[in-house]
């Protein structure tokens, strides 16, 4: 559905891409994630066909997507980053010159703007003026607007990022209802733990080139390690810190003000526990608190962004 | 054409919930008032500055005549000096905003054509502007005929030809607010450069006398003579042909620049 191979994009001599390839299915939900700067959303504004690429091909619904003409219009809805509306507007208005644009007739522009107003969860709030929302109200109305035409494939750029706890669990649930209607989405963001919730499959993008792609599990399988961490109550000593570093599960041993924190990475936890603590008992450090950790997205895109810096 | 009447109604609202018509109509209806009013107390400013009886003040030889045709004449030219600043600066962002707020993202997607958003503007703005300002001669004619009853009377009918005028010259204003904001995407230089283009088309027709005919100005000219059609019809054609070559511009340049 989503489809873009070997794009390149460069501003003035400076490379923001080189040579992207992805591919979104129907029924699909595509994490896109990188660095600030890595060219997440340039990617998004040439698949939208807001942007040309200067090589590469890209493709939403089988039609090849070509700025300046009529793009992927009406296939694909995308939601900006930081949405900019018509702030003397109010947000049903907004919906309804959408849906005008888009071609609807004015019953039906009504219609489907109340349904998608209640779906996003601002239907309360449908008759007040954009310009007194707040950031979180202006990203569901995005989101609202760009489902107004009833796309197949959807570009989201950051969609939960001015959202609330609440609103990022609301919204996980529409992308999900929508994934199961059988639409694309490819879903740019960096709160990973939603990532994680609702990806069917991932790409990491770092310095404008796709460093890792997969399916979540399988990548959440090859590259994060579980484990657990440590709580010690112990001043930092040097003999300690040589110590602990020496052990070879050991990943990271984070100075506290309370004593140590010891990351600990192992597909066997017990085995290790078993290991460890007979050598803290007897040097004689007291542990505070035992942490059991799976394996995450976080670490992945630590790991990866760390391996290619 | 979904694109066009879809932006048509929100252009109007925009004109009516930013209150750009109240500052277009006391751009235009403060001087239909004031010039008259302006006009008929001149003599007793004169009077109360310079001292002595009115009679010593040869006005005719100052180059000022009291009478209905010289308030209008004075509304014609306040008209052009300076309720075009007031206008330009109101809707400097017409087009400027389009592009810098990114505004255009999410209509884009859903299909619409930047050039019927810059049609809708212009027509919205335009006519606003157009009929606010024969409004603005009809008042000043009634208004200028009551405060000088005697002196040079002019008739009704280029009165409102001259309102007309103006009003052609106020839509390639809007046109020209339309093309410079689509270029610069910024508002105090869409406002310079339409400023600049405007008053300096003033001044290249005082230049070059045997080609002011064929200027857009020309039918500033004909409206402050208060002439009639003249030898404005090239300057009509001329003017309304740049405006529709401006738009058709500023919709390709809108459409180019939506990020």
């Amino acid at each position: 559905m989503i489809r873009a191979a070997g794009i390149h994009k460069s501003f003035q001599g400076n490379r923001v891409l080189n040579g992207i390839s992805l591919q979104v299915n129907s029924g699909e939900i595509y994490g896109f994630i990188g660095p600030n700067g890595a060219g997440k959303t340039t990617t998004m504004n040439i698949l939208a066909g807001l942007l040309s690429a200067d090589a590469g091909i890209c493709e939403i619904g089988g039609k090849p997507v070509s700025p300046g003409r009529s793009g992927p219009v009406g296939v694909c809805g995308y939601l900006p980053e930081e949405p900019r509306f018509y702030p003397f507007l109010t947000a049903e208005e907004y919906l309804m010159l959408i849906g005008r644009v888009s071609g609807m007739e004015m019953k039906a522009a009504r219609t489907r703007a109340m349904e998608l107003l209640e779906r996003t969860g601002i239907a309360k709030s449908s008759r007040r003026r954009i310009a007194g929302y707040s950031r979180g109200m202006r990203q569901r109305l995005g989101l609202a607007s760009a489902l107004m035409h009833s796309p197949r494939a959807l570009l989201l750029d950051e969609p939960s990022s001015a959202l609330d706890p609440a609103g990022r669990r609301e919204m996980a649930i529409v992308l999900n209802e929508l994934r199961q209607e059988g639409m694309a989405i490819l879903l740019s963001t960096h709160i990973l733990s939603d990532l994680e919730h609702i990806c069917d499959r991932v790409g990491i993008l770092l310095k404008g080139c796709m460093v890792l792609e997969g399916r979540l599990d399988d990548i959440l399988t090859e590259y994060a390690a579980p484990g657990f961490d440590l709580q010690l109550l112990h001043p930092a000593t040097l003999e300690l810190l040589e110590l602990l570093r020496g052990m070879p599960c050991v990943r990271r041993v984070e100075t506290q003000e309370a004593g140590l924190l010891v990351r600990i990475e192992t597909l066997q936890p017990e085995t290790e526990v078993n290991r460890i603590f007979p050598i803290l008992q007897e040097q004689k450090i007291p542990v505070s608190g035992i942490m059991m950790r799976k394996a995450n997205l976080d670490d992945v895109f630590g790991k990866v962004v760390s391996r290619d810096a | 054409m979904h694109s066009f009447q879809a932006f048509l109604s929100k252009e109007f609202r925009e004109l009516l919930r930013t209150r750009r018509i109240l500052v277009f109509f006391i751009a235009i209806g403060f001087f239909a008032l004031l010039d008259p009013v302006m006009l008929r107390v001149l003599p007793e400013i004169l009077k109360a500055q310079m001292g002595g009886p009115e009679g010593n003040f040869p006005l005719e030889a100052m180059g000022i005549t009291l009478s209905q045709a010289a308030a209008l004449k004075n509304f014609s030219g306040d008209l052009f000096e300076l309720s075009t600043l007031v206008v330009v600066l109101a809707m400097m962002n017409l087009a400027a905003g389009e592009r810098s707020q990114k505004t255009l993202i999410l209509p884009r997607m859903a299909g619409l054509g930047p050039t019927g958003a810059v049609w809708a503007k212009l027509l919205v703005n335009g006519t606003a502007l157009a009929v606010l300002t024969a409004g603005g001669f009809a008042t000043a004619y009634v208004y200028a005929g009551l405060i000088f009853p005697a002196g040079e009377k002019l008739e009704f009918g280029p009165v409102m030809l001259a309102g007309l005028f103006h009003g052609l010259h106020f839509i390639y204003l809007t046109s020209l607010v339309l093309f410079f904001g689509s270029l610069t995407g910024k508002g105090a230089l869409t406002a310079v450069f339409t400023m600049g283009t405007a008053y300096g088309g003033a001044a290249l027709s005082a230049l070059l006398p045997n080609i002011s005919d064929h200027l857009p100005y020309a039918v500033m000219e004909r409206a402050t003579a208060f002439s009639g059609f003249g030898e404005a019809t090239s300057g009509i054609f001329i003017l309304l042909g740049t405006t529709l070559l401006l738009c058709f511009l500023s919709g390709s340049i809108l459409r180019r620049k939506i990020v």
